[in-house]
């Protein structure tokens, strides 16, 4: 079993969501679940995708390097969650790349169809901030610590 | 006997040189003859020249006498001198002719011939001159003309002639006489030669000859030794020999054969086999055919016919048997025949004697037979066997004591130790055994069997059926019951076609029946298909209460004649006190109060196999029947089959014409009163029969009709009523039509008729007539098309509808894909804000709580909980919405194992926070999972929510089964099997009475929030999931008693 500290703690997560607000309750839980891996946000569906591209601002692979995980809004301005889910699964780069659906949504048809489009978990948003810190533990344990990454996920190379 | 064949034939050699001696011999008497046939031809030759000669001498000599006579004559001129003249030139002419004959055979040659003759001619004419000058003019002139030389010159030239036709012929001569002198030689030379050679070969031959002589003596000599020893031993021998030749004549008999044709060997060799040895058939006296001939016939060996006779000299008839064999020489010719016979009267007789005796003891109805002195069975009669049952191969070589029963074998055993002792043992009885293991009574006897030394070797036995002899005895009374039976049936018969009575007849029959079976009582029941009972119709002998007891029987029944409807076969109970028909039942007791033993029933059965009745009778002792006794009451049985078959067809027929009698009555009431126009028209459209509403309609009586033509009466449909009679015989069929037209009754206005015309046919299927059923729809057609009117109006209204619907539907479709939207950004956006508002007052507390007052602290609790509980409402809103629109299909759900699981996952309903009972087995139910669920945990967690505080929260789950129409469900599964309510029953706070009927509301909150937190959709929620599985809700409570909420959902069908 592979440590969380020792591979998949420097291992970068793209967050994308457009509330200011769920940005800092995510930050805050993250901290405070110890979970030290850098965090980039995306506020928008088209910046995801771009960012996923190395598009535009995101070229810069040093800085924006491909991430390990990314937790995805659905709501999203621009372009919707589930296009962007979409996108990803179409790029034969991303397509064992880890995305967590994570929203205040739970209408059914946005989970079958996320799971459709190949989602690997679909979280929802918890009001209560002890409960958002119990959902980071367990993105923690799970997801950094005892999943098993597939060969080659951590050095993905960027699109074009 | 190869010497005696070499006697009769004579060597080749031998035959050779009797060939080449006779070939000899021919060729010398050939050859002799052929000389002398020479010689002889030769000798002819030479006498015929010599002949040839003479007449040549002959006829110059005629000529010179001629001339002499001439001569004589002119010299004296004295007549008598001319004799000779006369004499020669008479027989000159003759002469002349020989000559002419033998040019003309070519004997001379024919020139000089002729020329002879002329010079004869001539010459005779000169003489003749001479001799008539001699007469006329005397001697002188005569001379005259002779001394003219002419006469001379031409008798030289004859003489001339003739000398050289003598020359040649006599040169012939010498020719011929040599030749004869040489055949002579060569005739004696070839005869003496030949006679050498035929004495050689004669001596040649003798010698040959001779030497087969000497062969044929010592060949001889030997066969005369070799016929002489077979010739003794044939004599010696006891059987008689015969031989003959090939033509059947007899070369030699023995003495034996002597004996038997009574005839001695001289009398009889030479003599026809026939008269010696005359045979014939024993059984015919017919003459037999003598094998002897008949191997010279066919050559063969022939054996002689059994039962031939020999009749011999001495007129004794002499049985005989043997064959005859045809005797062959090497090459395999037969030259004679061998007879070989012997007389076999002693064994004849003997035989005879033994073939009566197997004759007797074969046909014989005892049974004979013998066994050793151990009891093993050695022979057995055709009467043993049929008596016994076994075949001889079955019980030859068996113990004896197989045929009698093991109680008497000991007796047995005891008779076979008399017996060997010598004792002769007489009919005695006893009992015999069959191979089937059936009794019976014989008459025994048992004598010894001595063999020639007078020593007992076995034991003859003969057993004789006594059964038998009693049956013998009672065939005379069985012969008189018979007749009585027969009398009886004819009776009966006579009756049966006679009688109209049933029931006299069917008295009579159970009379019959009961004297045939020699019964005391008896009874005829029928059978009634309908009940497939048996009811009794007649009987004889019984009492009220039998009759009573068994007036009326079905199968089931226990009584013999029910058994015997049940096999449709005759029942008989030999004993009703031992059958298992009877055993254990009233009926038992019935029969022997009535002092019935024995019963038996037969069915009487018609010719296609249907039970009629039964014909029963009973016996006051036990009964088994004979097999007289069942043919004479099958033969009753037929008859009464027959009777019932009859009366029931008669009575089927009687009941069905009274039937359609009924019916037609039925139909022509009906016909009459019929609310529609009925009619029957012949095809020239005449009214043969209407009913009373069509006469009404068509405006005159029901009588004014009949007879009349519709042209008559409704003139305006005619044309028509033509034309639809036409489609009926045209096609045949039911034919529609409308016809229009105008009534008496009503002048000018037009009547329309919906009709159906119908052919009408009789026997033979042509259609005679046509049915009419007439409605008058000039009402309808009216209404009708007013209703047209109508209806095109309604379309257009409902068209108008349809519009409208549509719109609305699709203003519905928005409003609820609006409200779809609006629940999606009620889930999503408007919790985004509670969010933040909940967890950023949390951090507040975690962060800055100690900086705070208990104020602000107190402030920033109501906040989080006051989003939390917004948070929860708008979830449950969202729920109940979702639980209104999904659509539901229910499918069998295990409740019980649902509700294990719901508390197995939440601790707040397991002890000791709450006593969550289950009283199983819960019924399962059509439902939707995730529905129940939800209602299932509202329920649940509404039951330990709502207690007095402290008290530990109880609930009690049971099923209950009640039926579908009783509650009033909305929807009714095809597939449920009535329905199941769950019973939650609580010890909560309960519900007043008045606050029952809104407590399934949406938003309905009883009780303060403090106390008791709720967003007030729980159980909105759950009567709505309960009505979209077609189920409902309610709840029974008193206040502070605990409530009692039910979901009442189909129930699955049980597998």
């Amino acid at each position: 079993m592979n440590d969380y500290r020792t591979i998949n703690n420097n291992r970068t997560i793209l967050h994308v969501e457009d509330l200011p607000e769920d940005v800092f309750l995510l930050k805050y839980a993250l901290q405070r679940a110890e979970i030290t891996n850098p965090v980039q946000v995306a506020s928008d569906g088209q910046e995801a995708i771009d960012y996923l591209a190395g598009a535009g601002k995101f070229a810069d692979r040093q800085k924006f390097p491909l991430p390990y995980l990314v937790l995805l809004d659905l709501k999203l301005p621009i372009k919707i969650g589930l296009e962007v889910l979409e996108w990803i699964r179409s790029q034969p780069a991303l397509k064992s790349l880890i995305v967590i659906v994570l929203t205040s949504s739970i209408h059914e048809g946005d989970i079958k169809r996320a799971y459709e489009l190949g989602a690997n978990a679909f979280l929802v948003k918890p009001s209560d901030s002890k409960v958002t810190l119990d959902m980071c533990k367990a993105i923690k344990h799970f997801w950094l610590q005892h999943n098993q990454p597939p060969l080659g996920a951590h050095e993905l190379r960027p699109v074009r | 006997m190869a010497k005696k064949t070499t006697l009769r034939r004579p060597t080749p050699r031998l035959i050779s040189v009797f060939v080449s001696a006779i070939g000899l011999l021919l060729v010398s008497v050939g050859a002799t003859y052929y000389i002398g046939l020479v010689a002889v031809q030769n000798n002819r030759r030479l006498a015929h020249e010599v002949t040839v000669l003479q007449q040549l001498e002959a006829y110059i000599s005629t000529l010179l006498s001629m001339e002499t006579g001439q001569r004589g004559f002119v010299l004296t001129g004295q007549h008598e001198y001319l004799d000779p003249y006369t004499q020669a030139a008479a027989q000159l002419d003759k002469r002349s002719t020989t000559l002419r004959v033998y040019a003309s055979q070519r004997e001379l040659p024919g020139q000089s011939v002729d020329h002879i003759l002329q010079l004869a001619h001539a010459k005779t004419a000169e003489l003749e001159k001479t001799i008539q000058i001699r007469k006329e003019q005397g001697e002188a002139a005569a001379l005259t003309v002779i001394q003219t030389g002419e006469g001379k010159r031409l008798m030289d030239s004859i003489r001339d002639e003739i000398s050289q036709l003598q020359d040649q012929s006599r040169a012939n001569i010498q020719a011929d006489l040599s030749r004869a002198r040489h055949s002579a030689l060569i005739r004696t030379f070839t005869f003496i030669s030949m006679t050498l050679l035929n004495v050689a070969f004669l001596f040649w031959a003798a010698r040959l000859i001779l030497k087969a002589i000497e062969r044929r003596d010592a060949a001889v000599q030997e066969a005369t030794n070799q016929r002489t020893m077979l010739s003794t031993t044939l004599t010696s021998i006891g059987d008689a020999v015969i031989a003959t030749d090939t033509t059947g004549a007899v070369t030699f008999l023995n003495t034996e054969a002597e004996r038997l044709t009574g005839r001695d060997s001289s009398e009889a060799i030479g003599k026809d086999i026939a008269e010696v040895l005359p045979i014939s058939n024993e059984l015919t006296g017919q003459p037999a055919e003598n094998p002897i001939l008949k191997v010279l016939k066919v050559g063969k060996v022939v054996g002689l016919a059994n039962h031939t006779v020999l009749l011999s000299k001495d007129g004794r008839r002499i049985p005989i048997e043997d064959s005859a064999a045809p005797v062959r020489d090497e090459s395999g010719k037969v030259y004679g025949v061998v007879m070989v016979f012997r007389d076999v009267t002693e064994r004849r007789k003997t035989d005879i004697a033994r073939e009566r005796l197997a004759a007797i003891v074969e046909s014989s109805d005892d049974a004979i037979f013998s066994k050793t002195l151990d009891g093993i069975v050695t022979t057995w009669n055709r009467g043993a066997q049929e008596m016994f049952g076994y075949e001889p191969n079955q019980i030859i070589g068996q113990p004896a004591a197989k045929l009698f029963p093991p109680e008497l074998v000991e007796r047995e055993k005891s008779v076979i130790r008399r017996v060997g002792q010598g004792e002769h043992i007489d009919h005695y009885e006893t009992v015999g055994l069959r191979k089937d293991g059936t009794r019976f009574d014989i008459s025994h006897s048992a004598s010894p069997v001595w063999n020639r030394r007078g020593e007992i070797v076995g034991i003859s036995a003969i057993a004789r059926s006594i059964t038998e002899r009693k049956r013998l005895d009672s065939t005379q009374r069985e012969l008189a019951d018979e007749l009585a039976n027969m009398e009886r049936l004819n009776r009966l018969a006579a009756r049966f076609i006679s009688e109209r009575d049933v029931h006299a007849v069917l008295d009579e029959m159970v009379d019959t029946a009961i004297a045939i079976t020699r019964a005391s009582k008896g009874n005829l029941q029928l059978f009634e298909p309908s009940t497939g009972h048996l009811t009794i119709e007649a009987a004889r002998g019984f009492s009220r209460e039998w009759l009573d007891f068994f007036g009326n029987l079905g199968g089931g029944q226990d009584a013999a004649c029910a058994q015997a409807m049940r096999l449709k076969e005759r029942v008989v109970v030999h004993d009703v006190r031992s059958s298992p028909i009877f055993a254990g039942t009233p009926a038992l007791d019935v029969q022997l109060k009535e002092g019935i033993l024995a019963v038996q029933s037969s069915p009487l059965i018609n010719r296609s196999g249907d039970l009629l009745g039964m014909l029963s009778t009973h016996f006051t002792e036990t009964y088994t029947p004979s097999e007289t006794e069942l043919r004479w009451l099958d033969l009753l049985c037929r008859q009464a089959a027959d009777l019932l078959e009859r009366n029931r067809a008669e009575t089927a027929l009687h009941k069905s014409q009274e039937r359609t009698r009924l019916e037609i009555s039925q139909i022509e009431s009906i016909y009459q009163a019929a609310p529609m126009g009925l009619c029957v028209l012949d095809l020239e459209l005449r009214y043969r029969r209407i009913n009373e509403r069509l006469a009404e309609i068509n405006g005159f009586s029901r009588e004014a009709h009949i007879g009349k033509r519709v042209h008559e009466l409704l003139p305006t449909l005619a044309s028509q009523a033509e034309e639809v009679l036409r489609r009926v015989l045209d096609t045949g069929d039911v034919v529609r039509a409308e016809l229009r037209g105008e009534t008496p009754t009503q002048p000018g206005v037009q009547r329309i008729w919906d009709e159906r015309w119908y052919p009408i046919r009789d026997a033979a299927g042509a259609i005679t007539r046509v049915g009419v059923v007439a409605e008058e729809v000039t009402e309808r057609k009216r209404m009708e098309a007013e209703l047209d009117r109508a209806r095109a109006e309604l379309q257009s209204h409902a068209a108008g509808l349809e519009k409208t619907v549509a719109e609305r539907t699709a203003d519905l479709r928005s409003s609820i894909a609006e409200l779809e939207g609006f629940s999606y950004s009620l889930s999503h956006d408007m919790r985004a804000p509670l969010r933040t508002i909940q967890s950023f007052s949390q951090i507040v507390m975690e962060q800055a709580g100690d900086k705070l007052g208990q104020m602000e602290k107190d402030l920033l609790t109501t906040i989080t909980s006051a989003s939390s509980r917004l948070d929860r409402l708008i979830q449950d809103v969202l729920t109940y919405s979702r639980v209104i629109r999904s659509p539901v299909r229910p499918v069998p759900v295990n409740v019980e194992e649902l509700i294990r699981q719901i508390i197995h996952e939440r601790p707040e309903l397991q002890l000791p926070k709450a006593d969550v009972h289950i009283e199983g087995p819960l019924h399962r139910v059509l439902g939707h999972e995730a529905y129940l669920t939800q209602c299932i945990t509202n329920y649940l967690d509404n039951a330990i929510k709502f207690v007095p505080p402290g008290t530990q929260p109880r609930v009690t789950i049971r099923a209950e089964r009640v039926e579908t129409a009783s509650n009033g469900s909305p929807h009714h599964h095809p597939n449920s099997d009535g329905c199941v309510r769950l019973w939650f029953e609580d010890n909560g706070i309960g519900i007043p009475k008045e606050s029952q009927g809104r407590i399934f509301g949406i938003f309905e909150r009883l009780n303060p929030d403090a106390s008791y937190p709720g967003t007030g959709i729980g159980l909105a929620i759950v009567r709505k999931a309960a009505e979209r599985m077609g189920g409902t809700v309610g709840v029974e409570s008193e206040p502070r008693e605990g409530s009692r909420f039910w979901l009442q959902l189909p129930a699955a069908t049980t597998q």
